[in-house]
């Protein structure tokens, strides 16, 4: 407990979304500065680690670009955590392969650790993919 | 609670600049925790991983299991029968090793819920392998797992896989 008689769990879980609702809701450059460590090692597979290519990503939705298509939409299904840990699952609406036009609810996963009430490591379910996401203007990597 | 700490080692070796996949160091430490209730939760969930999914021992899942189980992942449906047949279906039995073989990096419980999240390899449309993460996410109720979610699509392949083919070192 903290001061304010709040958790760890709860407090990193706080931070957790106020990044999420700040970074990918509304590219704010400074939700990153707040709450993602320098040294952020990054296991989605699209990016590199570092915090800078997060604020990169930032910038990307702040300003719109034609190569970044944003997640489709996700709605916060639960939240688990418990010591340095932080897991976030998402509902989100799925194209139904076997029923044309169709969707049904699939489930995407985040995982956060954090230290001293910093963001610094992220792992998530997401595939390859086939080019990377780049800035406009930004020539092929 | 301040009990859990994820201590991480490289899984694997990936070429300069990538990001190396992350294990935890000791499975053990990832089923402590000071509340007894989430202490036997993980117990129960990490016993069920080893003892049904991994070594495909259909007739040990009604210890485990409750019998109104739901599924989310989208390609099983609901129910213990359900789980029991896919479970033969899928993979080979196997004897009942002491550890998860599966790269796990942590195993995390909070109030009904434990989720545990794994390294998985796959391999890009360039052909090269890369590091994601799986993830399965339970709920228990009474001493029995009641329901699981996981990040699977809809994809007829599933109904045939063995995630104990992902290994690191396959």
């Amino acid at each position: 407990m903290n001061d304010a008689g709040q958790s760890l769990e709860d407090r990193n879980t706080a931070i957790v979304l106020a990044m999420w609702e700040g970074v990918i809701g509304r590219g704010d450059t400074g939700a990153v500065m707040r709450y993602i460590a320098p040294d952020y090692v990054q296991h989605a597979v699209n990016l590199p680690s570092g915090r800078e290519h997060v604020l990169r990503l930032a910038e990307m939705i702040s300003k719109g670009n034609a190569d970044f298509k944003p997640p489709a939409h996700k709605s916060l299904f639960k939240t688990i955590a418990q010591g340095d840990m932080v897991a976030v699952i998402w509902e989100q609406q799925q194209d139904d392969p076997t029923r044309p036009g169709e969707t049904y609810t699939g489930h995407a996963f985040d995982m956060y650790r954090l230290e001293d009430g910093m963001i610094v490591e992220h792992w998530d379910d997401t595939r390859k993919w086939p080019t990377a996401w780049k800035a406009k203007g930004e020539a092929d990597a | 609670m301040t009990d859990y700490h994820t201590a991480l080692i490289p899984g694997a070796q990936v070429p300069e600049g990538q990001t190396p996949p992350m294990v935890a160091a000791d499975q053990q430490a990832l089923l402590a925790s000071g509340d007894p209730v989430l202490a036997a939760n993980k117990r129960l969930c990490y016993d069920m991983y080893r003892t049904v999914l991994q070594a495909g021992q259909a007739d040990r899942v009604r210890d485990f299991i409750g019998p109104h189980y739901i599924q989310h992942n989208p390609n099983v449906v609901s129910g213990v029968e359900a789980l029991e047949g896919f479970i033969r279906n899928s993979r080979p039995q196997r004897p009942i090793a002491p550890t998860i073989e599966l790269p796990l990096v942590a195993i995390v419980a909070e109030r009904d819920m434990v989720q545990f999240t794994f390294v998985r390899k796959e391999t890009g449309e360039d052909g090269q392998p890369y590091y994601t993460s799986w993830f399965d996410l339970f709920r228990i109720e009474n001493g029995r797992i009641v329901e699981h979610w996981d990040p699977a699509l809809k994809s007829p392949d599933m109904l045939k896989l063995d995630p104990n083919k992902k290994k690191l070192d396959q």
